[in-house]
């Protein structure tokens, strides 16, 4: 299931297995399967070699890898910022997935729980952190179960604890679990949610890496990100960057949701084209129907027109020119008989009731457009309201603590923006 | 990174130099001619930055930042008044007012709400809104000082880091999330501690309310004017607010002093404009069975009493003081005993027995309830008295005394014992008591003349580190009403 | 009247200290706490977050902020069994609109002849399982595609199930076999 279907730029489906080369193995989660599969093996070598923590971070720099989270920032970089000289450091794993749309890292850790587990403890050698969280989403009932199994197994092998491989480095690692929040995938609302508060993201500057859980350095990595980590220290940087584009290098987990023939997770090298996508690896739409929209990254990501996907490559810059976002990589395909008043409606009810009511802006925000979208969707509307719901995305956009607000803004704007016939049908 | 450096900036095109690491608003707030809105930021808080009304342009930044939140750079360009700043203000306005219920005319912050002056200052829009608003709990009972309506709160989170920060009682909280969010105590709990009132100030809307306020007065009918609060040797600093046409006082709130109170008041401060009232007033001079004197029939008395007792080979004369005055009472009536009969009055200080005086609540609130402990001693000082001080008036020989001319308190809540104090007073041949209160607790004595209060009079109180502070006299409740130095002056 | 019992079994507060001392501090427990909590009892009463107060040191303010915060938290009793169903975009695109009404209806249905199912049917926002909508969960079980027969077909077997431990529990206190003071009616 996993792979693209066919060649692509030259090589097989096969060369663009980096995080995905699980499959088929009986027992995959346990820690021999993944230690067959050379898991380990980069932790061993950093620590065995005594590797530099600032190579690592360079190395990291170097491979180009960007936040898999949704906001896309360079991985090495983040890790730069944290102070060398902190006596108390935390590394913390969002694995909090929770961006409709999207379900790669649950599934990251169905196959292989481990590659996240050596990603964290490489990760958190490189910038110091003597302990980590991994932060999962209460409704992950069983991905909690893989994840604390996992833990618990690299305890027992000596990948984690104290002078681990008797390098003289120790790490310690637990998991923590949310209770229903969206927003505690925003990287300071889930330091609060740790620190036993609700999810509400904190003001910044001061930024996580100076400042952050417990008011110390904290980095706060998606779990794709961190179990890519070992991928780049076996292979090298190069090796990485032959792969993707020149400023999205790597492979990429999408996930294809809606109605499409084939929906699931894909590893896809970066720069790769939507429209292949949906029609090769999702085997088009269901019922033969026609592609009206696509939401490329997530819910929050402003939708694409049919037209609009023909060109679009699935890469950090080419959905950003597009007035879009790479995002988490959720693909969602809304077919012809859909109706965006409908759309808009229910991802206002989403951005809604998962507000976290801190900024006011997005606080009301929020609740003013849910309601604005469930009365135009109820056929209640006028022309003015279509007028009204963009005026008002327009300035929650930019004008928040986190990026929420302008996650509602953006699909609001889009919607009222290229499809204003359907609401015109629509009004009462 | 040293504190002492200074950053110039320019907001609006004026120039300003502020401590390195100081914030956009502080600076804005140092300059003083501008004003960025706010409503969650407060000096005396930690930053929120929620309410995201503060915005304004910095030269070279892409998006519009918050004044609250953002430190200051050399050479920084700050603009608060260009277009896109101010249709953020506008719309950061009618953010907050949306789901806010407008019931103005019922309610007592009208007149002094942030969110009606800043509509004046920044709004003036047509709203956009035509949806239903959210509901919530109204008028809750939360403490025996105030009331809370849920409906009106805008979420500022001010009164939430005061009970954090300030009274580290953390009695509120915000419950639920999104529009649902809803400030309030644990259910069935209280706001109950010597603060509560400054919630009720610092709330820039009508969500909590003063009880002892609510319904009583436009605030539009208030004077407001300067003072000390005479309720402890903190000597904080407060507004008093006095109807403008009937001169009745309403209350009073803190005025910011960084080195006294900074921004705050206690509770039982908030008291002190209940004796200010006519009401309550001793308003002309009483005889020693009761019957009212004219003033000069007073001070006629007054100067007979003294005169009796001049001359060397005379009986004992004795000047009990209370610290509730001032440094010029204190300093005039003993002048004038000692001019009068030509030798120095014994002086007592006449303390309340129960009181705790060295007691301090970490906050503001101090033991020794009397704003002028200092003023006293300093006054005595410079005028080479040693004076008894004696902690309630048992016991202390004034019964020999063939005269006693008593200042007593100002605050009669401050001296529990004063019943007593007073009944060894009436044992004596003759007192004359200086007082404010229509109160009976000193009838009987020979004469009774009523003084000003602290709002009504000139002159120095030295708190409890030694600071000298002025009072400033406002009108007095009844004009016929005569200082002390007027009454002694016609003595 | 029965012995009053305390609220929390002595292996619900074993639990909660074993959290209070978990974390870096204290506060972080809260989140773990309370999913012990409603684990044994179903929901979380404001009874439960004063008795986080007195007895374990937690501000009943930062508990209750918390409690309401996050939606997996119940504060009434429940049904003993609950029907979530995902109806964000991907799975409402594959129709959890109609596999909600399904279930609403049965429940509803069954009502209207006097009969109570132990049901209860609500749309939830995104479970991360997007591929396979609608999605749901009964309780802590999660089920893929979930059209409106499938519902209904799950409604049935889990009719067949024993009642989950925390519903039994939650009932014995509702009864009064468990605190005196709790009120879960009160909500």
């Amino acid at each position: 299931m996993p792979l693209i279907k066919r060649e692509y730029n030259g090589k097989s489906p096969e060369d663009f297995r980096l995080v995905l080369d699980f499959e088929g193995m009986e027992n995959p989660q346990g820690i021999d399967a993944y230690k067959s599969k050379k898991g380990y093996e980069a932790l061993t070598a950093v620590l065995k070699e005594k590797r530099k923590p600032d190579d690592l971070i360079q190395l990291v720099k170097d491979s180009g890898l960007r936040g898999r989270g949704g906001a896309g920032f360079p991985t090495g970089l983040k890790w730069g910022f944290v102070p060398k000289d902190a006596p108390e450091k935390y590394l913390l794993c969002n694995f909090d997935e929770g961006e409709p749309g999207t379900y790669k890292d649950r599934y990251i850790t169905e196959i292989s729980p481990h590659m996240l587990v050596e990603g964290m403890v490489i990760s958190a050698y490189a910038f110091g952190a003597a302990k980590s969280y991994v932060y999962l989403r209460g409704e992950f009932y069983d991905e909690i179960g893989w994840t604390e199994k996992a833990i618990r197994e690299a305890y027992d092998a000596g990948f984690l604890g104290e002078n681990i491989l008797g390098s003289g480095f120790t790490h310690h690692m637990d998991v923590y679990t949310g209770s229903g929040a969206y927003i505690c995938g925003e990287e300071t609302a889930m330091i609060s949610s740790l620190e036993g508060k609700k999810g509400q993201p904190k003001l910044k500057p001061p930024f996580p890496a100076v400042a952050g859980y417990l008011g110390k350095p904290t980095v706060v990595n998606n779990v794709e990100t961190l179990a890519v980590v070992p991928w780049i220290v076996r292979n090298g940087a190069e090796a990485y960057r032959a792969f993707g584009t020149e400023k999205s290098p790597g492979t990429k987990l999408f996930n294809l949701s809606g109605p499409v023939k084939n929906p699931g997770c894909f590893e896809v090298p970066l720069g790769y084209p939507l429209k292949r996508f949906i029609e090769e690896e999702g085997g088009g739409l269901l019922d033969g129907k026609k592609l009206k929209a696509v939401i490329p990254g997530g819910a929050s990501a402003p939708v694409l027109t049919a037209e609009e996907v023909e060109n679009i490559t699935l890469d950090y810059e080419c959905l950003q020119a597009a007035g879009s976002m790479l995002g988490s990589g959720a693909v969602i395909v809304i077919p012809e008989d859909v109706s965006m008043v409908d759309v808009l409606d229910n991802l206002m009810h989403f951005f809604k009731s998962e507000s976290c009511g801190q900024c006011t802006p997005c606080r009301e925000g929020t609740g003013w457009l849910g309601s604005m979208a469930h009365s135009l969707a109820a056929g209640h509307g006028q022309a003015s309201d279509v007028e009204r719901v963009a005026a008002i995305a327009s300035q929650m956009a930019g004008k928040t603590i986190c990026a929420f607000s302008d996650a509602a803004a953006g699909p609001a704007m889009s919607i009222v923006q290229k499809f204003p016939h359907e609401f015109q049908s629509r009004f009462g | 990174m040293s504190q002492e450096q200074s950053v110039q900036l320019t907001v609006d095109g004026r120039e300003v130099s502020v401590p390195a690491g100081s914030t956009i608003m502080e600076a804005v707030r140092k300059l003083g001619e501008i004003e960025v809105p706010h409503f969650c930021w407060h000096p005396g808080l930690s930053v929120a930055g929620v309410c995201r009304f503060c915005m304004v342009k910095i030269e070279g930044v892409p998006k519009l930042q918050i004044a609250c939140n953002t430190e200051v750079r050399e050479g920084m360009a700050v603009d608060t008044i260009a277009a896109d700043v101010k249709e953020a203000h506008k719309w950061a306005l009618e953010f907050h007012l949306i789901n806010h219920p407008l019931d103005c005319p019922i309610c007592d912050q009208a007149g002094e709400c942030e969110l009606q002056n800043y509509y004046m200052k920044v709004g003036k829009y047509t709203s956009q809104m035509d949806e239903d608003k959210v509901l919530k709990p109204k008028a809750l009972d939360v403490g025996d000082t105030l009331v809370l309506d849920t409906e009106r709160c805008i979420l500022c989170s001010r009164c939430v880091r005061f009970e954090d920060e300030i009274t580290k009682t953390s009695t509120l909280g915000i419950f639920n999330r999104g529009d649902r969010a809803v400030i309030g105590t644990f259910p069935d709990r209280r706001i109950q501690h010597n603060y509560s009132y400054n919630l009720a100030d610092i709330c820039p809307v009508g969500a909590f309310t003063a009880k002892d306020f609510r319904f009583q007065c436009r605030v539009w009918f208030l004077k407001e004017s300067e003072s000390i609060c005479p309720g402890c040797s903190t000597g904080c600093n407060v507004k008093v607010f006095q109807n403008g046409n009937s001169r009745e006082y309403f209350r009073l709130k803190p005025l910011e002093n960084p080195e006294v109170n900074g921004h705050w008041m206690c509770d039982y401060g908030r008291t002190q404009f209940e004796h200010l009232n006519v009401k309550d007033r001793l308003v002309s001079p009483l005889g020693a069975d009761n019957s009212a004197l004219s003033w000069s029939d007073a001070a006629a008395r007054f100067g007979e009493l003294v005169k009796s007792q001049a001359g060397a080979d005379n009986g004992k004369v004795a000047l009990v003081l209370t610290p509730q005055h001032t440094n010029e009472e204190f300093s005039a009536i003993f002048s004038h005993l000692k001019s009068q009969l030509g030798r120095e009055p014994e002086v007592f200080v006449w303390r309340e027995a129960t009181e705790e005086r060295d007691s301090f609540d970490g906050i503001l609130f101090r033991g020794d309830r009397n704003p002028n402990t200092r003023g006293l001693e300093d006054t005595l000082k410079e005028l080479g008295v040693s004076a008894k001080e004696c902690s309630g008036l048992k016991d202390v020989g004034l019964s020999q005394a063939q005269l006693a001319v008593v200042l007593g308190p100002e605050v009669e809540r401050a001296y529990p014992s004063l019943e007593t104090d007073l009944a060894v007073l009436r044992e004596m041949p003759a007192v004359v008591y200086f007082g404010n209160h229509r109160s009976q607790a000193a009838a009987g004595l020979s004469l009774r003349v009523p003084t000003l209060v602290f709002t009504e009079k000139e002159g120095t109180y030295v708190n409890h580190a030694g600071l000298k502070q002025t009072l400033k006299a406002n009108a007095r409740v009844m004009p016929s009403l005569k200082s002390l130095t007027e009454f002694l002056g016609g003595a | 009247m029965s012995t009053t019992t305390h609220p929390f079994s002595d292996e619900l507060k074993a639990r909660i200290k074993s959290f209070l001392t978990r974390y870096e501090t204290k506060r972080s427990s809260i989140l773990p706490i309370l999913h012990a909590i409603q684990d044994e009892k179903d929901w979380i009463s404001e009874d439960d977050v004063a008795l986080l107060e007195s007895e374990f040191d937690l501000s009943a303010v930062d508990v209750r902020e918390v409690l309401t915060f996050y939606s997996m938290y119940r504060t009434s009793p429940p049904e003993p069994w609950r029907l979530e169903i995902c109806n964000s975009i991907s799975c409402w695109l594959m129709g959890s609109k109609k596999t909600l009404e399904a279930a609403e209806r049965r429940i509803q249905e069954a009502k209207s002849r006097g009969e109570k199912l132990p049901f209860s049917c609500r749309e939830v926002e995104c479970l991360g399982l997007c591929g396979k909508g609608p999605v749901g969960f009964v309780n802590k079980e999660r089920h893929e595609n979930v059209t409106p027969e499938r519902a209904l077909q799950l409604m049935e077997e889990y009719s067949q199930k024993p009642l989950p431990a925390a519903a039994v529990r939650c009932a014995e206190l509702q009864t009064g076999e468990g605190s005196a003071s709790e009120n879960p009616h009160s909500n």
